[in-house]
């Protein structure tokens, strides 16, 4: 098992951080959207199962890079209803990375098409 | 009428010709413009040459957050987690592949400006030689010139504080580096880099073949590395990412 992990740990050449093997779509409320340098951050409440509101912290890239793709910091607002996908922490913790790979929804639009522009790298 | 056609071929003949040579033209000398990097490969080559003993401990001390030997953010302690300068030749690598480089030429100097990191490095082109024995510097001291249409240029005293690449491999203060930049066509640089670092590796170190391409339409972006937002980006999420709670 740890010799299986290793090798996969070797041929995955992306951040330490997150499962680039795994996607996540979660919905919530956001909370704040830090358009932050070098790094945007996207915090937002997700009840689980149980009805326990979590906090979960989506990492993006920078401003710049966002911005070049269209994004601005008003993208996202506290109360706005999202629908958005990560990679998760490999540590199990509610924290991501976007994956531009699937949608952004705001409020029931869809406001980023899943095209892969401005991800991160991963 | 047999005059006629003929002259008409020899217009035709060369209005197309013309055409062809604008269509290529660019003058080899002439680096301005805004680059990005096409290759992924974010350091000089895949394989590193062996280590000194000095350069071995060096990496084994570095906790990369990219790459085969990757922890996660919060754990690491590659100098970018704080903002602190990439310095050379890190600019070339893992960030310019991301955010392009701009070249200026000037009669004297030639500037590339990062795009990360907001951050410009000077290369001297006025014939002076480098320093003798200098201060360490972050970017270093640099001086170019032309071999032909190759741009050569030479660097050294660089701060061993600095990581090569995101990787996690060493660079010392003895390091020398060269870099030959060829305008090949008018939309691509081609760029071939040496590390000689006795002090770090047992032998040079040669790049591959970079190939940057011309960005017309890219204008450099504001892209600080803010100490303070990039400190509250660590403590509530990279730290959080990495399982590491703190109050």
């Amino acid at each position: 098992m740890t010799s299986l992990l290793l090798a996969l740990m070797l041929l995955h050449h992306g951040t330490g951080t997150y499962d680039s093997t795994k996607s996540v779509t979660l919905s919530g409320t956001v909370t704040e959207f830090a358009f932050t340098n070098p790094h945007a951050a996207l915090f937002f409440d997700v009840k689980d199962a149980n009805g326990k509101v979590v906090n979960w912290a989506i990492e993006m890239n920078s401003p710049g890079v966002l911005a070049r793709a269209g994004w601005t910091r008003r993208m996202f607002k506290a109360g706005d209803q999202i629908t958005i996908t990560v990679r998760p922490a490999k540590a199990g913790t509610p924290v991501g990375l976007i994956n531009r790979q699937r949608p952004v929804i705001v409020n029931g639009k869809e406001v980023l098409k899943a095209d892969g522009t401005a991800n991160p790298i991963d | 009428m047999r005059i006629r056609s003929t002259t008409l071929f020899a217009l035709i003949s060369i209005l197309s010709f013309t055409g062809a040579v604008f269509a290529q033209q660019h003058d080899p000398r002439d680096l301005n413009g805004v680059w990005a990097r096409q290759s992924r490969v974010l350091t000089m080559s895949n394989e590193a040459p062996p280590m000194t003993p000095w350069g071995k401990a060096k990496f084994d001390a570095a906790k990369p957050v990219y790459g085969p030997r990757a922890v996660p953010g919060g754990l690491g302690n590659d100098p970018v987690m704080t903002c602190d300068p990439l310095g050379m030749p890190r600019n070339l690598f893992l960030e310019v592949s991301i955010y392009p480089m701009e070249i200026v030429q000037t009669p004297k100097r030639v500037f590339q400006l990062f795009e990360w990191a907001h951050l410009w490095r000077e290369i001297w082109t006025d014939g002076r030689a480098l320093p003798k024995d200098p201060e360490p510097r972050w970017m270093g001291y640099s001086v170019g010139r032309w071999e032909g249409d190759t741009f050569v240029v030479n660097s050294l005293g660089f701060d061993e504080r600095t990581w090569l690449d995101h990787f996690g491999n060493p660079i010392s203060e003895d390091a020398r580096f060269e870099e030959r930049y060829r305008r090949v066509d008018r939309d691509t640089i081609e760029l071939t880099m040496t590390l000689d670092d006795p002090k770090a590796y047992t032998k040079p170190w040669i790049s591959e073949k970079k190939i940057f391409k011309l960005d017309p339409k890219h204008e450099i972006e504001e892209l600080f590395c803010v100490p303070s937002e990039n400190e509250a980006f660590n403590k509530r999420v990279r730290d959080p990412g990495a399982g590491v709670t703190n109050k």
